[in-house]
């Protein structure tokens, strides 16, 4: 099992599963992160993506594979290794933020240098210096709750860091923040990282989070692989309905459709499909060519949303910015050879 | 390297799972240990020295007249007991939560006070109110308008439904009072606007949405009114009147029977199990969702002045009858050389407080025996039922919901039963008249208010807090001690004083097992009502200061008492 | 301030008594042959290293135990550190004790003593008691004779007898019977000593059914008694004017509530009466043996009984001894006592008259 991880392998994941129950969380998983990397886990809840990071961190134990960190094997069912949560020198940026309301803003981050036995002043220079890095500077001696959730979420990452980890998970770092802050925390990651030059994994359920922050991207499906690869493949080529569904692609069932064979789904996005009320003459060889009729049309700023049934249970969105159907009118939906995805399975 | 890491390794996972373990055994066998002693010793009879097994004992128990009738004693006093209490507590919360009364808030901690206080003392301090003839009210009438007086018969399970229902009207009210606070105004406005009056939006809307609360607070009221030996041994024991735990305590005296005695126990631990279960299956079946999670001020009614002054009537009612009489006549009484029913300030002494403070030696042990039990018993108790409520809430298992309805059980076996089973488990073992036998029974007995206080605040506490100290390096030792506890420490110290102040005041447990030199403050008063009702009100007395203390250092945790 | 005086001025006195008892020769020693000084002294000793006593009493109440106590140590020369650990109980609850503790086999009393005769004698015959030839049971051989004790293992430190006592105050009552005083008592006012609950009790309800019929307690019993264990609660109701007549009274109370200023007056009924001996005894497996003896010879001394007598209000059936107070604890030998051979009724017939009681009465 050990070295199945490619050359440059710093972190290795290999057939881990894991179980609750009856429930298979994570299903043989196998993946790897090289040095100074970034990964992220992407899925919809219940994926097992939360599952694989506690299994890295060490807080849940998988019932057989292998995973190592840095050369260091942290757990290896076969040889009965299972290291502590504290004995995998990791840094973890929790959901909650999980900072410590009982201590101030700087015994939260330096806590990480206090449990392994640091100097008092060593420790509080430390932390004084990776809370200048992240803006937290004047806060040091405030109580951690009395902070507002971007601070506290600069707190948990300060706190993860503090000890120059190798690894560090960050579980939905930003996924309990509002849009801008979000946007300015991911910019603001990415230049840390380019900064300290730790390896990075993400656990996040939110597209636009993964694509910004992390150069590869896994994305998982009840427990399992479904597509994984550098974050601009994943996102552009498609080979899957689930990947082309959770994308927010349509997809369709091939067979209840004229002239499509070969494969059993076709997918494509919302923004490619061309409305006509008449055929559209600009079609060419291989575009697919349906007729429908327009359910809902919902107004979305600069275009339309419209829901249109294309046979009886086919149900398609689209956005268009003609703006000139109505609820009943009967289109033609016209999608460029190009554009169409021939699904996998 | 790799063998190294591998055994701290398993050190670290040993600790981490046995402790909590070992906390909930200690539980399981704190509960079955003196169980199966009960259940063991129930089922042998003597034939001419020779133990047989047999039922014989429960045969008896199905046809003695004189258990049925102290059955049904006891029955009326827990229906009685928690049917005013659920009324007065009710009441109490709602008038303090939810209407302008003024003074809500002090009223708020002052009805939580007779909580704390020692229902036996209560009973003594009221038998001096309203003994036939010369109770203090009876000699004050008879003062103003001449005649003897007769007044009401405190001496009947009237007089003891009276007192229970004083002094556990703040269980109900503590079940109730913090739901209604929380209650979303929008259920309630929702009703009236679709055309309910008031009454009837509290009769369909109000009192439904509390029936958790509502039954849980009626369970343990009944439950323990029923089981309580202290007021009955102070009030009917002297009519004759029979029931349930004075039965129980009969059996063992001499001619003991300690057979009978175990098989009445087994009975009467089997109906409360059942019953504990059936409301645990009952609640368990729908859940109320009554935050709505957005932010909202329950609904608060302005009351009109004769709303007002009835609210306020009810309250001052409540505090004087639990609180300000029965302690007024115990002071009267504690400081009368003679008490004869009346008062008389040109005599009066602190003599008795001396005899009892410096002058008898039996109570100084007893207070010393009480607070070294107090306070050993809260501590290890505390300690036990941490692990058990880190077990509950953090430790995943199947076996959970079993064990946690396991370690529920003794808040339903009244403490004369249980203290009867560590009896029969500890008379022939060196445990037997040691503090140690009283110190395990009321730990066995009160436990679970502990893993109660402790697992509400537990299930808080955000895993991530400790998870998040692990990632960065803490062990589980560390993470415990730096990270858990101190976040945990207002509900350890609730806890802690919670079972300080249940057992100063035990009476009920200590009864079976106490032995020469063991006596606590409550078995003082008991001994020393052999001498003079002066010196027990002094001593009942003393005990309301150490409760009060209690209470007091309570009140500044700020711990919920109930979750 | 109260509380200072009496601490400063008892720890005097003690200090007093301590030099005191350095400086003469010890009170029990005075008159005895040399051979029986070094056998006391040697007996001191051993109790010494005991290091302490326990003793149980269904009567001695606390004030009187430190008197009781501290004449002790003066007795014998005992340090005022020697500690005497005293537990008052009902006889109901100290019978319980003992059984409990023999039958655990974990002795913790040296030496007791209980109103309950027929339990007395048989627990004798199972050899629950220490053998011990105490000089002092010279004194009681006239006691013994009449059924109150067994040479060597137990005799009465006194005795006692629950009967009517009422409040002058609140009650006129002139009679000199038992009929007389059910016929003062208002129905409902009125306390019966609890036989279920209290041994004592049930061995007053076993004499008097020798010269009382059963008509009388049923006529008792249609009066609504109310029914008491201990003989405070009774004193107390009858204090309170709670109830008018108690008719399981108790000379030591009314004496001590008369001492307070209380006017109470005690009936010893012309039918007689049945008289209550406290038996004492040590325990044979008393912990601390040495101890123990020395308190049997020093409560059945004339000190001892004089103070008892004095505090307590118990008859002392020592020979020759005189009552300080003959009103409410008249002389021995001019008492009209109803007679019982304890030695002869079992524990069954007495079971037969708890039952018989709880009958009548059906509590």
């Amino acid at each position: 099992m050990q070295g199945q991880g490619q050359p440059e392998s710093f972190v290795t994941i290999s057939g881990v599963t894991k179980k609750f129950g009856d429930f298979t969380a994570l299903d043989a998983l196998s993946f790897s992160v090289r040095e100074g990397g970034t990964l992220a886990l992407l899925g919809p809840s219940g994926c097992g993506k939360t599952t694989m990071l506690r299994c890295l961190a060490g807080l849940e134990t998988p019932e057989s594979g292998f995973i190592s960190i840095a050369g260091k094997v942290v757990f290896d069912s076969a040889k009965g290794i299972n290291l502590n949560p504290e004995e995998r020198g990791l840094g973890v940026v929790f959901q909650s933020y999980a900072v410590w309301p009982h201590m101030s803003v700087v015994e939260n981050v330096e806590f990480p240098l206090r449990v392994r036995g640091i100097s008092k002043e060593e420790r509080r220079a430390r932390a004084m210096e990776i809370l200048e890095i992240v803006g937290l500077g004047q806060y040091a001696q405030r109580s951690a709750t009395q902070l507002s959730g971007g601070q506290q979420q600069r707190v948990a990452l300060a706190r993860a860091l503090v000890h120059k980890p190798a690894l560090v998970l960050f579980d939905e770092a930003l996924s309990n923040l509002d849009a801008a802050l979000r946007e300015h925390m991911r910019l603001e990651l990415k230049a840390l990282q380019d900064k300290l030059g730790f390896t990075a994994l993400y656990v996040t359920h939110d597209q636009g989070e993964a694509l910004g922050l992390a150069e590869t991207i896994i994305l998982m499906n009840a427990g399992r692989i479904d597509t994984s690869g550098l974050a601009r493949d994943v996102f552009m080529n498609h080979r899957t309905s689930f990947a082309a569904l959770f994308f927010g692609l349509n997809v369709i069932e091939a067979d209840k459709l004229p002239g499509m064979t070969g494969t059993k789904f076709i997918g494509f996005q919302r923004e490619h499909a061309h409305l006509s009320s008449v055929t559209d003459s600009a079609a060419q060889n291989g575009d697919l060519i349906v007729p429908g009729r327009i359910a809902t049309r919902s107004f979305q700023g600069l275009v339309d949303e419209y829901a249109i049934d294309l046979a009886e249970g086919v149900s398609i969105r689209v956005l268009d910015g003609q703006g000139q159907f109505s609820p009943g009118d009967q289109v033609h939906v016209r999608i460029k050879a190009g554009n169409l995805f021939r699904l996998n399975d | 390297m790799q063998a190294g890491t591998q055994s701290k390794e398993k050190s670290g996972w040993a600790w981490q799972k046995s402790l909590p373990l070992l906390g909930v055994s200690m539980g399981i066998l704190l509960i079955i240990g003196p169980f199966m002693a009960g259940l063991v010793r129930s089922l042998l009879l003597w034939v001419a020295d020779d133990p047989q097994v047999s039922l014989a004992n429960y045969a008896w128990l199905f046809t003695d007249r004189r258990i049925q009738t102290a059955a049904i004693n006891s029955l009326i006093c827990g229906t009685g007991a928690m049917s005013i209490s659920l009324v007065l507590g009710t009441s109490l919360a709602w008038i303090v939560s939810r209407t302008n009364v003024p003074g809500r808030e002090i009223f708020k901690t002052l009805n939580l006070i007779p909580f704390f206080f020692s229902p036996y003392v209560g009973a003594i301090g009221w038998i001096f109110l309203v003994a036939p003839y010369s109770g203090l009210m009876q000699t004050t009438t008879a003062t103003l308008f001449g005649g003897p007086v007769e007044g009401p018969n405190i001496y009947s399970l009237a007089g003891v439904i009276w007192i229970l229902s004083l002094f556990y009207t703040p269980y109900v009210y503590l079940f109730v009072i913090s739901p209604l606070q929380r209650m979303d105004a929008a259920f309630e406005d929702a009703a009236r606007v679709h055309g309910a009056g008031f009454w009837t939006t509290v009769r369909l809307i109000t009192l439904p949405l509390l029936q958790p609360g509502l039954l849980s607070a009626a369970l343990i009221v009944f439950v323990t009114s029923a089981g309580l030996f202290d007021v009955p041994l102070a009030l009917t024991a002297t009519k004759g009147i029979r029931t349930m735990p004075t039965e129980v305590f009969a059996l063992v005296r001499y001619p003991s029977d300690l057979g009978r005695a175990a098989a009445f126990g087994i009975f009467i631990t089997a109906v409360t199990v059942a019953l504990t279960l059936w409301q645990r299956a009952h609640l368990a079946k729908r859940r109320y969702e009554i935050v709505s999670g957005k932010g909202y001020k329950p609904r608060v009614i302005e009351l009109r002045r004769s709303g007002k002054i009835i609210a306020l009537t009810i309250e001052i009612i409540f505090l004087l009858t639990s609180v300000v009489l029965p302690v007024l006549a115990l002071i009267l009484v504690a400081l009368s050389p003679l008490w004869t029913g009346k008062f008389n300030p040109a005599n009066a002494t602190l003599a008795n407080f001396n005899y009892v403070l410096f002058e008898y030696s039996l109570t100084r042990q007893a207070i010393m025996n009480s607070l070294f039990l107090a306070v050993t018993g809260a501590t290890i108790g505390v300690m036990i039922s941490g692990l058990q409520s880190y077990y509950l809430v953090r430790v995943r298992s199947v076996f959970k919901s079993f064990v946690d309805a396991l370690l529920a059980l003794p808040l339903g076996i009244p403490g004369i039963v249980l203290s009867l089973f560590f009896l029969i488990f500890a008379i022939r073992t060196p445990l037997y008249g040691t503090l140690a036998i009283l110190l395990i029974a009321y730990i066995a007995r009160f436990f679970p208010f502990a893993t109660r206080t402790i697992t509400a605040m537990l299930s808080a506490i955000h895993p991530e807090l400790e998870e998040s100290a692990r990632a960065n390096g803490a062990s589980w030792g560390q993470t415990m001690r730096m990270i858990l506890l101190p976040l945990l420490r207002p509900a350890l110290i609730a806890a802690w004083i919670m079972l300080f102040i249940i057992f100063i005041r035990e009476l009920g447990a200590s009864i079976l097992l106490y032995a020469s030199g063991t006596e606590t403050i409550s078995i003082a008063m008991l001994l020393l009502s052999e001498n003079s009702v002066g010196y027990v009100a002094a001593l009942a007395l003393i005990q309301l200061v150490l409760l009060l203390i209690g209470f007091s250092l309570f009140r500044l945790t700020r711990a919920p008492v109930v979750q | 301030m109260t509380f200072v005086r009496h601490a400063l001025s008892a720890s005097f006195a003690l200090m007093l008594s301590a030099v005191q008892v350095v400086a003469q020769e010890i009170p029990a020693a005075k008159g005895l042959s040399d051979a029986d000084r070094s056998e006391l002294m040697q007996m001191i000793e051993a109790a010494k290293k005991e290091g302490s006593l326990n003793y149980s009493d269904t009567i001695i109440q606390p004030t009187t135990n430190d008197v009781l106590v501290a004449a002790f140590r003066t007795y014998y020369g005992l340090p005022i550190s020697f500690p005497v650990n005293y537990t008052l109980l009902t006889s109901g609850a100290m019978i319980t004790r003992v059984e409990q503790e023999l039958a655990a086999n974990r002795i913790t009393f040296d030496v007791a003593a209980i109103g309950s005769p027929t339990w007395t004698f048989e627990r004798q015959k199972s050899d629950a008691f220490m053998n011990y030839k105490s000089k002092q049971y010279a004194f009681y051989q006239d006691a013994i004779k009449q059924g109150l004790g067994i040479d060597g293992y137990f005799v009465l430190n006194g005795g006692y007898a629950q009967i009517p006592i009422w409040n002058t105050e609140i009650l006129d009552f002139k009679g000199k019977s038992y009929k007389e005083a059910l016929a003062a008592s208002t129905p409902g006012r009125f306390s019966i000593g609890d036989v279920v609950q209290s041994e004592s009790h049930l061995t007053t309800y076993a004499g008097l059914r020798q010269v009382l019929d059963v008509d009388f307690f049923k006529e008792m019993a249609k009066k609504k008694p109310t029914f008491v264990g201990r003989s405070e609660q009774s004193a107390q109701r009858i204090l309170t004017g709670q109830d008018v007549m108690a008719f399981g009274g108790n000379p030591s109370r009314v004496h001590q509530s008369n001492q307070k200023g209380a006017k109470l007056k005690i009936l010893y009924p012309e039918e007689g009466f049945t008289f209550l001996p406290q038996l004492t005894f040590i325990l044979a497996k008393a912990p601390h043996p040495n101890a123990a003896k020395l308190w049997m010879d020093f409560i059945l001394s004339d000190a001892g009984q004089k103070i008892l007598a004095d505090k307590e209000a118990l008859i002392s059936a020592r020979a020759g001894f005189q009552s300080p107070i003959p009103d409410i604890a008249p002389n021995f030998a001019s008492l009209k006592i109803i007679k019982v051979d304890w030695e002869k009724m079992s524990a069954q017939q007495l079971m037969k008259y708890r039952d018989e009681w709880v009958s009548i009465f059906n509590p």
